[in-house]
Order: structure tokens, then C-alpha cells, then sequence
């Protein structure tokens, strides 16, 4: 390593050094046991943090880019780094984090399960009374068979827009296949609500933009007042 | 670099920590989350030589190394989400697709964005085992 003259150290660095506490400490010993190529993603990421066209998005991004090449916090069965998603998946009511919430968790999860299963089995009748096969319906919505076996054997779950391909290649109606496509959703996000108790960005954006509007400017008729007995 | 051609038992697929969180911004709820995840399993199936992973759209970024595959919003998902992937397997028996992140679909996805999610793939890159 090339040595600098103690004159020509930056000024300002002794002063930074002296106002470190324990905590930048801490982070700049993490920086430096990553590797050269890791220390340039965590620059990299700095230089994100600071652009002044970066959106808040991407400063989120950046610094969860960060936390994990600083805080290496392997989860137990799942390696030394990063999660099995499979495993993740199926444990994801078993060991959330929230005792309190594995049981909301584990009624969503069977939730899923059950659509998809009502969508195979109707599915399956649909084919079997029109007489289609797998390979014919795949040829009409533009996938392959492979996928709509997997769909069928709830291996794989159905997009929207495939659902309503199939609807259109078996002349029937989207909700013959996926009962409630549009109102599931909708019950869903507002039952979500009233368990989570927080809105989203957009949620609240409209219910600010909503209680902001002047008084609607037209003449209604007064209500005729009840008489009281 | 050639990709580790998955042997008929499919890819496993794994995901990082800053992609959790990134899905997490994008869908507050656990309920659309878990519906992105369903989407997510079927990168099991992944081939590069199809135009589908079973009926979601993907492409490839050239030069970077890095793959997306589209969820499409409508019913259950009010946004789309392009979610970023890359191959890594350091056991080449056992073929690799890590899940790096995603960005809601009508954001936009230029050299900062992409910049962003090839250096987690070079944080995966070494850590994984």
C-alpha cells in the first residue's frame, strides 16, 4: 500500500475520525471485511443514495442493498446466504415472525389453495364436456400443454389474463372457471384492512384528495323533516 | 458464461433479502404478496429456450446477466411487477435462479435501476454456497 505524508492527509478526515461513534465504527468494520467487490457495490449503492435524481423507490432498493452486504444474517435451513423460495413459501404460516398473525397467514395460504382447486376441477369439466384436450386448449390461449397440465395439477397458479384466454377459447364464462374473479379481490383488500389497519399510499392519496374537495355546488331539495309522535 | 441447464427436476429457486423487502413496498398487503409468490414458484420451470415460464412473459437484459419475468396485474394484483432474476448455481448438480428483486411495472427501468440489481447479483455471487 502506497504511504501519504501526514501533511498532505486531508484535514477535514482527522476531524471525521474523531466524530465517529460506535455505530459508524461498526458499519465501517463490516465495509471493510467484505470484499473488493462487495465494497464496490456498497460505494455504488452510496452513490445511488446521494444522486439527486434518485426516487424514493430506488433509495429503499439501495439501502436494503446495503443492509444486506453489511449484515450477513443467514436464517437457519436455508444456507449461508439467501432463502429457499420454495421452503419460504411453505413455511410461511409455520414460522412467521408474528405468533399472532401465523393464523391469518395459514387462512390466506388455504384461501389460495382453494381457488386454485376450484379452478382445476372446473376447469377439467369444462374440457370434458366440450371434449377439448389439453394440447387443443393450450393451441388456442398460445401456451403450451406442459402449462396447462400444470395449471390443472394446481402446480402452477393461472393469471388473470389467462384465465379470461380460457374462458374466451371454451365460449364460457370467466367465473365458471375462477368464481368471484373481479369481488374476491376486492373483499380481500378490504378484510386486509381490518386486520392490517394500515393503508397504502394510494388508499390514503384518496382518501386525502377526497376530504379536500370543496362542497359539491348543486341544489338539492330539503328533506322533508320527520314528524315526531 | 453458458447457463446451468436444470435437470429435469427444475431450478431451485432462491431468493435474497433485499427482494423480500423490495415485494414488501410494492404490495403492503400479505394477501397480494402471497399471490406474487404463487406467480414467483413457477420460475421452477423456467427455460430459456421458451417464450413463456408456464404463462408469464420474460425477457433478457443483454450484457448484464439478468433476466425479468413479468406478473400482470388485474384482479387479484393491482400492479404489475417485473421481478429480476439471474442464474447462480455454485453446485453445478443443482441448477440455480435467484429472485434479486422487482419494480411495480409502469416504473421506469434504466442504467440506475439496472445498476441496482446487478450488484446484488454480485453480492450473490459470492456469498451463496
Amino acid at each position: 500500500m502506497e504511504t501519504m505524508e501526514l501533511k498532505d492527509f486531508p484535514k477535514d478526515a482527522f476531524r471525521a475520525i474523531l466524530n465517529i461513534d460506535s455505530k459508524q465504527r461498526e458499519l465501517i468494520h463490516r465495509y471493510l471485511e467484505c470484499s473488493d467487490d462487495v465494497q464496490s457495490v456498497v460505494r455504488s449503492m452510496f452513490a445511488v443514495l446521494e444522486h439527486s435524481l434518485t426516487t424514493n423507490e430506488d433509495r429503499q432498493r439501495a439501502i436494503a442493498t446495503i443492509a444486506d452486504a453489511l449484515f450477513v444474517n443467514p436464517l437457519e435451513g436455508h444456507g449461508n446466504y439467501g432463502f429457499d423460495f420454495l421452503t419460504a413459501e411453505r413455511d410461511a404460516a409455520r414460522k412467521h415472525e408474528q405468533v399472532e398473525r401465523r393464523h391469518v397467514v395459514a387462512a390466506r395460504l388455504d384461501q389460495l389453495d382453494s381457488q386454485e382447486a376450484t379452478f382445476a376441477q372446473r376447469l377439467r369439466k369444462i374440457l370434458d364436456e366440450k371434449n377439448v384436450t389439453q394440447e387443443e386448449l393450450a393451441e388456442r390461449i398460445d401456451c403450451t400443454q406442459s402449462a396447462v397440465s400444470k395449471m390443472l395439477s394446481r402446480d402452477a397458479r393461472p393469471q388473470r389474463k389467462t384465465i379470461l384466454k380460457m374462458a374466451q377459447a371454451l365460449n364460457v364464462q370467466p367465473t365458471d372457471l375462477w368464481p368471484n374473479l373481479e369481488v374476491a379481490a376486492i373483499l380481500d383488500s378490504v378484510s386486509d384492512f381490518f386486520v392490517d389497519r394500515e393503508l397504502t399510499d394510494e388508499q390514503a392519496k384518496a382518501i386525502e384528495a377526497a376530504s379536500s374537495r370543496p362542497p359539491a355546488k348543486f341544489k338539492t331539495r330539503e328533506l322533508p323533516s320527520r314528524k315526531r309522535k | 458464461m453458458p447457463i446451468t441447464k436444470e435437470n429435469g427436476d427444475g431450478w431451485q429457486v432462491r431468493i435474497c433479502r433485499p427482494a423480500f423487502q423490495d415485494f414488501h413496498a410494492i404490495f403492503p398487503r400479505y394477501y397480494s404478496r402471497s399471490v406474487l409468490n404463487r406467480q414467483l414458484l413457477k420460475l421452477r420451470w423456467w427455460s430459456p429456450d421458451e417464450p413463456l415460464v408456464v404463462d408469464l412473459k420474460w425477457d433478457c437484459d443483454d450484457g448484464c446477466g439478468l433476466f425479468h419475468v413479468f406478473v400482470e396485474p388485474g384482479g387479484e394484483l393491482a400492479t404489475g411487477v417485473r421481478v429480476v432474476f439471474f442464474e447462480h448455481s455454485p453446485d453445478p448438480h443443482r441448477p440455480t435462479l435467484w429472485i434479486l428483486g422487482g419494480v411495480r411495472i409502469d416504473e421506469e427501468f434504466e442504467a440506475r435501476q439496472k445498476w441496482l440489481f446487478y450488484g446484488r447479483s454480485v453480492i450473490v455471487k459470492e456469498r451463496a454456497d
